[in-house]
């Protein structure tokens, strides 16, 4: 028997009241991500990929239908999501369009607090930490606070902190919007490495077009709806080589 | 992790300056608190001081502080004679203005019974205590005078033989001690047109050129009696009160006239006045605690994002409140030492009042945690999209 898909969202729909109207930002979204898979999730401004986003991360319940984790239902439309926090920690990592480090903190730091939320000793945390960034190329700048890192860098450090905790998801959202095109195919093509040395599943949501060729499929969406799912041979060959 | 720490250490200016404005706030209630203090100090200092058990003092008044007292001059021997006085000495004390050097300086003449007071009980920092009858003084740093000067008083000159520090009566103004003969002498000064008047006033001849036109029998404002160990007050007070031309009041007496009724519209003025800052400064300690954490909640809608428990953030607002209360109450201290010396009356700082004050500190700042910590809850971890 196959493993559970890692996200598995089902007929997801999400209201939205706007005075006396209705809006649907999502309306009966469905969708798997596997072990080892990054998806990009693409579409227009207002198509619903940052709900999706959202409704996926734990941080907003679903007005229908159900979100599953690792095979668990998690989220539902009676689901309390403050309560899932921990579950969120140790099994979501999220990037963003802005790095949101917390700019008091080191770059060690930063990645470091991610683990001792999760009650791993201060020591022991840095250390794996360190390790962590200088596996990104980040070891000189351990000690450096996220002013004085340039943007790619501080990006790397935003996926250091969410890979932190080992979550077997990632959840990014416009991760390489503030990058120039080589550093965003750099991040990208680092989630790829990810998905596939750490068997985690990269969901990706994306205004930029020139990357989807790095992603194993694209889900389009527009007006809620997903409209399209292609895949894309070549991103498997390209994460792979 | 200490986040807190992290954030002050990093934003250290930012939080040197907040607990500086906290401390300034903290030494305007100090002040305040430390004034009323003074004030009390002062006006107790002389009755404390002085060592006397009973006060003699006008008959129907309840002087000589709380309102004006006028005895014989004579009056210490027929105390003398009561059984269990130990000792009896005449009191005057008066406020004088007098020129040095074309400048105004004001002193309270305090006459000292000598010999058989001659103020040793006095704390002299400078100098040495009466040593004769006539024309020396002690005086109190905050007059003005040095030591060894000579200064004009009445129609005569006054060496100052000795200083002293802190020693002023209840209108913050210093003491200066002279013998009782030497201070009446000065009381009694007049000018050359009033001796005038009062030889107009009362015929011709040597008899009326002593009087004043202005009455002024006595300046013996009040006669302080030392009792032996073993005596009951109360018999000597009954003895003393039986005469009926004076009244006898005893220490406790003195200091409860002064202060609950000579001073008690000043004292609940200031007290009145420290509540009103105690709520400002509560007011303000909060407002710049809440809005330390509005500046953070980017960073606690993180926190939460990666899934920090909220004690994490419960923890960090508070103890950054706690900083700023603990760093604004110790620079306030340490602000209040270095300022308040220099204030022309004297602000005293107890170290009950310093705990009092902590305590309320204490208080603001969990009433301000409070409200920040509210606040931070309320931030959804998707508030780090925005």
């Amino acid at each position: 028997m196959s493993p559970p898909p890692v996200l598995s969202i089902r007929d997801v729909q999400r209201l939205y009241r706007s005075g006396d109207t209705t809006v649907r930002a999502l309306d009966g979204v469905s969708l798997d991500i596997h072990r080892g898979e990054v998806v990009g999730i693409s579409g227009p401004s207002g198509s619903g990929k940052s709900t999706l986003l959202l409704i996926a991360g734990l941080l907003e319940p679903p007005s229908a239908g159900e979100v599953l984790i690792d095979g668990r239902r998690v989220s539902h439309p009676a689901a309390d999501l403050d309560r899932l926090r921990t579950f969120r920690r140790n099994h979501i990592g999220f990037i963003f369009q802005k790095a949101n480090l917390i700019p008091f903190l080191t770059a060690v730091e930063n990645v470091a607090l991610a683990l001792e939320i999760d009650h791993v000793p201060p020591r022991a945390a840095r250390a794996y930490a360190g390790a962590l960034l200088a596996s990104l190329d980040l070891g000189h700048r351990l000690d450096n606070h996220p002013a004085r890192l340039s943007g790619g860098e501080q990006q790397r450090v935003a996926v250091a902190r969410a890979l932190a905790n080992a979550p077997s998801l990632l959840l990014a959202d416009e991760p390489t919007a503030a990058l120039d095109s080589v550093r965003g195919r750099q991040v990208l093509q680092l989630f790829r490495e990810i998905a596939r040395t750490r068997q985690a599943a990269v969901a990706v949501v994306t205004h930029d077009q020139r990357a989807l060729d790095l992603f194993d499929r694209t889900i389009e969406l527009s007006d809620g709806r997903t409209r399209d799912v292609a895949a894309h041979s070549a991103a498997s060959a390209a994460g792979t080589h | 992790m200490n986040l807190a720490f992290k954030d002050i250490r990093f934003n250290l200016l930012r939080f040197l300056l907040t607990a500086l404005g906290v401390a300034f706030l903290m030494m305007s209630s100090m002040g305040m608190i430390g004034l009323y203090r003074g004030i009390v100090a002062d006006a107790l200092l002389i009755i404390e001081r002085i060592g006397a058990d009973q006060w003699v003092v006008q008959g129907g008044r309840q002087g000589p502080f709380s309102e004006g007292s006028a005895i014989s001059s004579t009056m210490d021997r027929r105390v003398e004679g009561i059984a269990g006085v130990a000792s009896a000495r005449r009191f005057v004390q008066f406020s004088q203005q007098f020129t040095r050097d074309g400048r105004q300086l004001r002193a309270s003449v305090t006459g000292l019974d000598f010999p058989k007071d001659p103020g040793r009980w006095i704390p002299i920092v400078r100098g040495r205590p009466l040593a004769s009858g006539h024309y020396e003084a002690v005086a109190d740093m905050s007059i003005g005078l040095r030591l060894g000067e000579k200064v004009h008083l009445g129609q005569d000159d006054y060496t100052v033989v000795g200083l002293t520090r802190g020693m002023v009566d209840t209108g913050g103004d210093g003491l200066l001690f002279v013998t009782v003969n030497d201070a009446v002498a000065i009381a009694q000064r007049r000018s050359s047109e009033e001796v005038l008047l009062a030889r107009a006033g009362a015929g011709a001849g040597p008899a009326a050129a002593s009087r004043s036109s202005v009455p002024q029998d006595s300046k013996i404002a009040a006669v302080l009696v030392t009792l032996n160990p073993a005596v009951d007050p109360e018999a000597v007070r009954r003895a003393v009160a039986s005469w009926g031309d004076v009244n006898v009041l005893s220490r406790a007496e003195q200091e409860n006239l002064l202060l609950n009724q000579r001073l008690w519209r000043l004292r609940v003025q200031i007290l009145a006045f420290t509540s009103v800052l105690l709520v400002v400064t509560g007011i303000v300690v909060s407002l710049i605690i809440y809005m330390l954490t509005m500046e953070n909640l980017h960073e606690i809608a993180m926190l939460k994002l990666i899934g920090a428990d909220n004690s994490v953030i419960i923890v960090m607002i508070a103890q950054q409140a706690f900083l700023i209360g603990a760093c604004g109450l110790g620079f306030g201290l340490m602000l209040s030492r270095l300022v308040f010396p220099f204030f022309p009356r004297k602000v005293l700082i107890l170290p009950a009042d310093v705990t009092l004050l902590g305590i309320a500190v204490a208080v603001i700042c969990a009433i301000a945690s409070l409200l920040g910590i509210s606040r931070a809850l309320k931030v959804r971890a998707q508030e780090v999209l925005s």
